[in-house]
């Protein structure tokens, strides 16, 4: 195992919160590589010191204060009204929002085709652009001569030449 | 004595005393949890409120077989990531140390000295992320396994283990600090 694996996995090693096989495999690293032992070491006693100061540092309820606390959420009086945050029902307001939104273009799109097709509103314009499209021009300029050849395509591809 | 399950039950019947039989084990626990999640004890005390309203109001919710342990406390982590959230204290607090650190420079040793043993604690915190504070705190404070934290936390073990890690390496830096600067002034 290398240093830079092995640095990674010191945090976990301390706490013993590695699988066995990767905790023998640092360990023997360990006893070759005496930065990354000193890098253990160092996570080590942080470890242990602040699981010490926490075990020390213990807080408990006065009597009183724990028996109101109690009473209180029996009573269902929170001193917070709600601590879950606006924003998440202001999300779910919004997503239905935008559902509702979709549904509604999308059944007004559907009704817009259904009338078009009924009754055949917007024909002209499909027919005018089907006689554009019976041909098609391809133009060619020449930079040095300034010659313009002008190709037009029929539909069936026959070219008449413009020059 | 009466099982958690009897007291459970008893509680939903409306028994009030068993309500509070059932919690009393966990109360000094469930208030250091949020005295470090929060760092403060009147917003420690707000998330206990919330948290244990929260455990009646749905107590009817509480499956058979299910651990009530791991169920408070994931009332408990859920609550606290709430209030931070809504009184936007876990950037606040960031930013107030971020700010706090130039001042205090070479005054962290003294800080240290002086201060309790809470306040080391705090400071070794601080830079944690709410995420990671309370892999931390479960782990190493409650001495839950990886994967009854996972469980409390709703995620991964392998998530689980990257909060754990990213936690314990803040801690030690912030250690290392403390006692660098400690051992300059020696």
């Amino acid at each position: 195992m290398k240093c830079k694996k092995v640095c990674r996995l010191l945090p976990l090693l301390a706490g013993s919160d590695l699988p066995p096989r990767e905790n023998e495999e640092i360990k023997a690293h360990l006893q070759i590589c005496a930065q990354c032992q000193r890098e253990y070491e160092s996570y080590l006693l942080s470890y242990r010191k602040t699981k010490e100061w926490l075990e020390r540092s213990q807080e408990d309820w006065p009597e009183e204060e724990w028996q109101g606390l109690i009473q209180k959420a029996i009573q269902g009086e929170e001193l917070v009204p709600s601590l879950r945050p606006r924003w998440r029902l202001k999300r779910a307001w919004a997503y239905a929002l935008i559902t509702g939104a979709a549904v509604i273009l999308s059944l007004f799109i559907m009704r817009f085709s259904i009338f078009r097709d009924k009754t055949g509103w917007g024909a002209k314009e499909d027919a005018d652009l089907a006689i554009q499209q019976e041909s098609i021009s391809m133009t060619m300029v020449s930079h040095e001569t300034g010659l313009k050849i002008v190709w037009f395509f029929n539909k069936n591809f026959e070219i008449k030449e413009e020059k | 004595m009466k099982s958690e399950e009897e007291l459970v039950e008893e509680a939903l019947n409306g028994n009030h005393a068993s309500f509070e039989l059932l919690l009393r084990p966990y109360r000094q626990g469930l208030l250091n949890m949020a005295v470090r999640m929060t760092g403060n004890t009147e917003d420690a005390k707000e998330i206990c409120q919330a948290a244990i309203t929260k455990v009646y109001k749905y107590l009817k919710n509480f499956r058979k077989g299910q651990s009530f342990r791991n169920w408070l406390l994931k009332i408990l982590v859920n609550s606290s990531y709430d209030l931070l959230r809504q009184k936007k204290r876990a950037t606040e607090i960031i930013e107030s140390q971020k700010n706090a650190d130039q001042v205090r420079g070479s005054a962290v040793e003294e800080k240290f000295l002086q201060s309790e043993i809470r306040e080391k604690i705090q400071v070794c915190l601080q830079d944690l992320t709410p995420k990671e504070k309370s892999a931390f705190l479960l782990r190493d404070q409650e001495g839950y396994s990886i994967q009854e934290t996972s469980e409390v936390l709703g995620c991964s073990p392998g998530s689980v283990r990257v909060h754990l890690s990213r936690a314990r390496k803040k801690i030690r830096r912030r250690f290392q600090k403390i006692y660098e600067n400690k051992e300059a002034r020696a």
